[in-house]
């Protein structure tokens, strides 16, 4: 009896402790080793002073620094610019992929999504690697320039804005273009043949048709990206080198090199905070505008 | 007549589009691949001649092998311990009507979305506050965080599609609740413990952004070898290595393809 | 064991979920190789009592009792039925074979018996061909008949059928459901089964039991359901009648307003009667009864017989008759018909 209450194989209805036994480890492992430790930034981001170890008192020096030294305030704008930037450009150049992906039939998806999930699955160290050979003093770009004229010897690419975010974006993109893909599957053709059917062209059945139906898919690949791109700090590092500071890669330095603690504490809560009020601001958008027909897109 | 040419420009547009995002997307491991066979003592494009001498310099690299080592024991392990713990939780999340069961499911899946440099320095400091700052220990659990949700999410999914009819049936049949467990429910569960088990293991094997916060001297992963490495020069040593990361995740892929199929995950 | 020793018994069976009540006070009895007939509209808990039989849902109150043991808090796994369910739910990951032989190995079955059980079940559907198939490889025809094999295998004292015709398209299902009651009237198994289709509850069971809200409205044979209805209800859910409300008087005659008079014995008063339409022909074609002027309002023609409503002075009546080439009557004609007064039923009084 006991047996068939652990393995959730009662009949509906009856009541059983077994679940608590189920979630109690991950329970355990996300108290102590997630909630805690958020709370413990929260705690060292009030902390005065430099001293990572043994820091006493409470104050919100950390916090007036980060808003009104000016260095880290545009660090802070620039990076919240970025990360609309990459998100933007990700929907604007994954929709169509995702799209696609959702109608091809399953043997020509099969290959197309290899192609999606490997950059996806692969370490992001790694891709980085690569574009800083692509765009390297010996790489690939500078070799096309040189071979066409454009330029007489190899220059310095990378160390700029520019390389950071297409990197970013390029990293990104298959969490824009499965989001997308999902949602897209979902939507019935029918819908679209329907609008055909009305005489709608295809940018019409896509405006008034496809965009709306996806919003939900495309909101969350965009808070994704949006995410992923404000607390990057391995490519602004590795590309972008002193030059390209952003908040992730100045988080990075306070708490690995710098070791300061309580001014990485607080950045991070800003970082966290912008976030949620992003995710917040995306959602209610979305739930505002498209909420009365989704239940009715869902319901196919 | 104007619907036309709309309906020409959005498809010529889009075939562009599509074929672009494709090369973009692959265009840094395929370069990594090539570059690593390279003869010269620089990285370039392309490259000098051809020859496996950096593999065997990558292979004879202490650096390198020892985080290799790290990474693939830690990326076993943690993927048998998050599958173990996140599938026992999503069995609750889907079978058991419970106060808190949804925020339970919602923390569970989070750390997908708090920025890493926050759990990264969340976790350095409460771990050296516990003692156990530079350890395998925090390394390991720091993984199982960000491997949970990817667990659970699939897990959850996989258990909620699957029919529960199947399991009346086979008690009807007079299996006992184990019996039907491991004849029934484990084995219709396997394909969805595959997928989650592949994205638990190409989660941490990959990753660096957390690993460079919980690293140390001792427990230093690949990923971060590479990164510390590439951060002050760089040869084609690493991309040897890379290519090897990138073999690695490539095979991870073709075992899903062939034992779920891709097209099924999303 | 004596013929006439019920194999399952219900008694006053209830199951409420949260606010609904889905089974109310159900109380049965299933005698040896009886095929009974759980029949009502869809929502009136024929699947909840065919559950709780199995086991899978809990009764609120009342009792399950197989083979005179009082099994209510048994677990479905200890109890002696064989379920064939709605969706067949056979397993996707074995053979027709192992499906069938999952069963026999949770009873201890050796090896070669069951080698040999699973042979003989596959026979007796005649599926022997396809028993390394998997169940994605079966038409639904050919799962339904391994659902049952692997019930019937097992050797239940009461088999379950749910809803078992319901996956399958129209001609095949009147195939498969003489094939059926032969093959379960050969072993002589108990069985209780459930659906929503009232031809299919005629043609099949040996008693039908009719519900209505989770209650037992009317019991009996499929002639005393069709042709002596308890109630409107049931009535009007068993096949097509014409209803005629309308008192009966002393001569034993009924009347309803001015329109319809009808000889009839029974005892005077109000009554309730109903018409079946196959006792409704014109005039020429039935010898005797009382001839009715009527005015046709609809007539729909189904191949052997049309289906035609009339209005007899206000009074809707019925009709099925014989038009060869649809040459019958149009919408707005007038025609002479004929009741015959032996179909004019009496519903009892409440
Ligand atoms: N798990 C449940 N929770 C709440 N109500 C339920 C549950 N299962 C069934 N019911 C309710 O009990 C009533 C009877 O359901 P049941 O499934 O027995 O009907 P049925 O006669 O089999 O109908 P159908 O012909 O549609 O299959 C319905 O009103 C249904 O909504
Ligand atoms: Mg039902």
């Amino acid at each position: 009896m006991r047996n068939k209450a652990l393995l959730g194989l009662r009949g509906q209805g009856e009541a059983s402790t077994a679940w608590m036994w189920q979630i109690a480890p991950t329970v355990m492992l996300l108290l102590f080793f997630f909630i805690l430790p958020l709370a413990g930034v929260v705690r060292t981001s009030f902390y005065p002073g430099t001293r990572s170890f043994g820091a006493e008192g409470f104050s919100f020096e950390q916090y007036l620094k980060v808003i009104l030294d000016p260095f880290y305030r545009s660090v802070l704008i620039d990076t919240i610019v970025d990360g609309l930037i990459v998100s933007m450009v990700c929907l604007v150049i994954g929709f169509p992929v995702g799209y696609s992906l959702a109608r091809l039939p399953p043997k020509q998806r099969r290959w197309r999504l290899i192609l999606v999930i490997l950059p996806l699955t692969l370490s992001l160290v790694v891709i980085v690697f690569g574009w800083i050979v692509i765009l390297g003093r010996g790489g690939l770009v500078n070799q096309l320039l040189v071979s066409i004229g454009a330029i007489d010897r190899p220059i310095r690419l990378p160390y700029n804005r520019t390389a950071v975010l297409l990197i970013l974006v390029q990293q990104f993109l298959p969490y824009m273009i499965l989001s997308v893909m999902s949602v897209c599957s979902k939507i019935d053709p029918v819908l679209e043949h329907a609008a055909a059917n009305l005489r709608a062209n295809r940018f019409t059945t896509f405006r008034r048709v496809i965009v709306p139906l996806a919003a939900p898919g495309i909101v969350s690949g965009m808070i994704l990206v949006f995410i992923l791109t404000v607390s990057a700090f391995v490519t602004p590092r590795l590309v972008g080198g002193g030059n390209v500071q952003m908040l992730g890669s100045i988080i990075y330095e306070q708490v690995i090199v710098a070791l300061n603690w309580p001014l990485g504490g607080a950045l991070a809560m800003v970082l966290l905070i912008v976030t949620s009020i992003v995710i917040s601001l995306a959602n209610l958008l979305a739930a505002k505008k498209f909420a009365r027909h989704r239940s009715s897109a869902n319901a196919k | 007549m104007q619907n036309d040419i709309t309906d020409k420009v959005m498809a010529t547009l889009g075939v562009f589009v599509r074929a672009t995002v494709y090369v973009m997307l692959i265009l840094p491991a395929v370069i990594v691949v090539i570059a690593s066979l390279t003869q010269g003592d620089s990285l370039s494009f392309p490259p000098k001649g051809f020859s496996t001498q950096w593999y065997s310099n990558a292979f004879a690299s202490t650096p390198f092998m020892s985080a290799l080592w790290t990474s693939t024991k830690l990326a076993v392990t943690a993927t048998v311990i998050v599958l173990s713990v996140g599938s026992a939780a999503a069995f609750a999340i889907a079978r058991y009507r419970f106060i808190g069961s949804s925020l339970f499911q919602s923390i569970a899946l989070s750390p997908l979305i708090v920025p890493v440099v926050v759990l990264g320095l969340g976790l350095l400091q409460f771990l050296s506050w516990m003692g156990f700052s530079q350890s395998y220990l925090g390394l390991f659990v720091g993984h199982l965080i960000i491997m949970l949700p990817y667990v659970v999410r699939t897990m959850v999914t996989g258990l909620l599609l699957l029919d529960r009819t199947l399991e009346q049936a086979a008690m009807n049949l007079r299996a006992p609740p184990f019996r039907v467990f491991c004849r029934i429910t484990l084995p219709l569960l396997v394909p969805s413990l595959i997928t989650a088990g592949v994205f638990a293991f190409v989660t941490s094997f990959g990753n660096v952004t957390l690993s460079s916060f919980l690293a140390s001297s001792g427990t230093v992963t690949l990923p971060v070898q590479i990164f510390t490495y590439v951060e002050y020069s760089y040869d084609p040593i690493v991309a040897a290595v890379s290519t090897i990361v990138i073999a690695v995740t490539a095979v991870v892929i073709l075992v899903i393809e062939r034992a779920v199929g891709v097209d099924k995950l999303f | 064991m004596d013929k006439n020793t019920a194999v399952l018994t219900l008694k006053n069976l209830n199951k409420t979920y949260d606010n609904t009540t889905a089974v109310d006070s159900v109380s049965l009895d299933v005698v040896k190789g009886e095929l009974l007939c759980l029949l009502g509209p869809s929502g009136c808990g024929k699947t909840t009592t065919l559950r709780m039989v199995a086991g899978f849902v809990k009764p609120t109150s009342g009792s399950v009792l197989i083979q005179g043991s009082d099994v209510t808090n048994q677990a479905p796994y200890r109890r002696d039925t064989g379920m064939v369910f709605q969706s067949y739910a056979l397993f996707p990951h074995m053979t027709v074979a192992q499906n069938i032989a999952f069963g026999l190995q949770n009873i201890g079955f050796a090896a070669k018996a069951q080698t040999e059980r699973v042979h003989e079940m596959l026979q007796l559907v005649e599926l022997e061909h396809l028993s390394k198939r998997f169940p994605a490889e079966l038409s639904g025809g050919q799962q339904q008949r391994v659902a049952l094999a692997r019930a019937l295998a097992m050797n239940p004292a009461v088999l379950l059928l749910d809803e078992p015709f319901s996956n399958l398209d129209a001609q095949l299902r009147v195939r498969l459901r003489e094939d059926l009651r032969a093959l379960l009237k050969r072993i002589r198994i108990t069985t209780l089964f459930v659906t929503h289709d009232q031809e299919e509850a005629l043609m099949f069971a040996d008693r039908v039991v009719v519900m209505r809200s989770g209650r037992v409205e009317q019991v009996g044979s499929p002639a005393e359901i069709y042709e002596t209805p308890a109630t409107r209800f049931v009535a009007e859910f068993i096949g097509w009648c014409s209803l005629f409300e309308g008192v009966v008087d002393g001569q034993g005659v009924f009347t309803t307003g001015k329109s319809i008079r009808l000889p009839l014995d029974h005892k005077p008063g109000p009554a309730t009667v109903i018409v079946r339409p196959e006792y409704v022909k014109p005039a020429e074609a039935l010898g005797s009864g009382p001839v009715f002027e009527a005015r046709v309002t609809s007539n729909t023609y189904y191949g052997a017989l049309c289906r035609l409503r009339l209005d007899v002075s206000g009074q809707e009546v019925l009709m099925e008759a014989h038009y060869p080439y649809g040459h019958g009557p149009s919408i707005g004609d007038r025609i002479e018909i004929r009741i015959d007064p032996k179909g004019a039923r009496r519903l009892p009084a409440h």
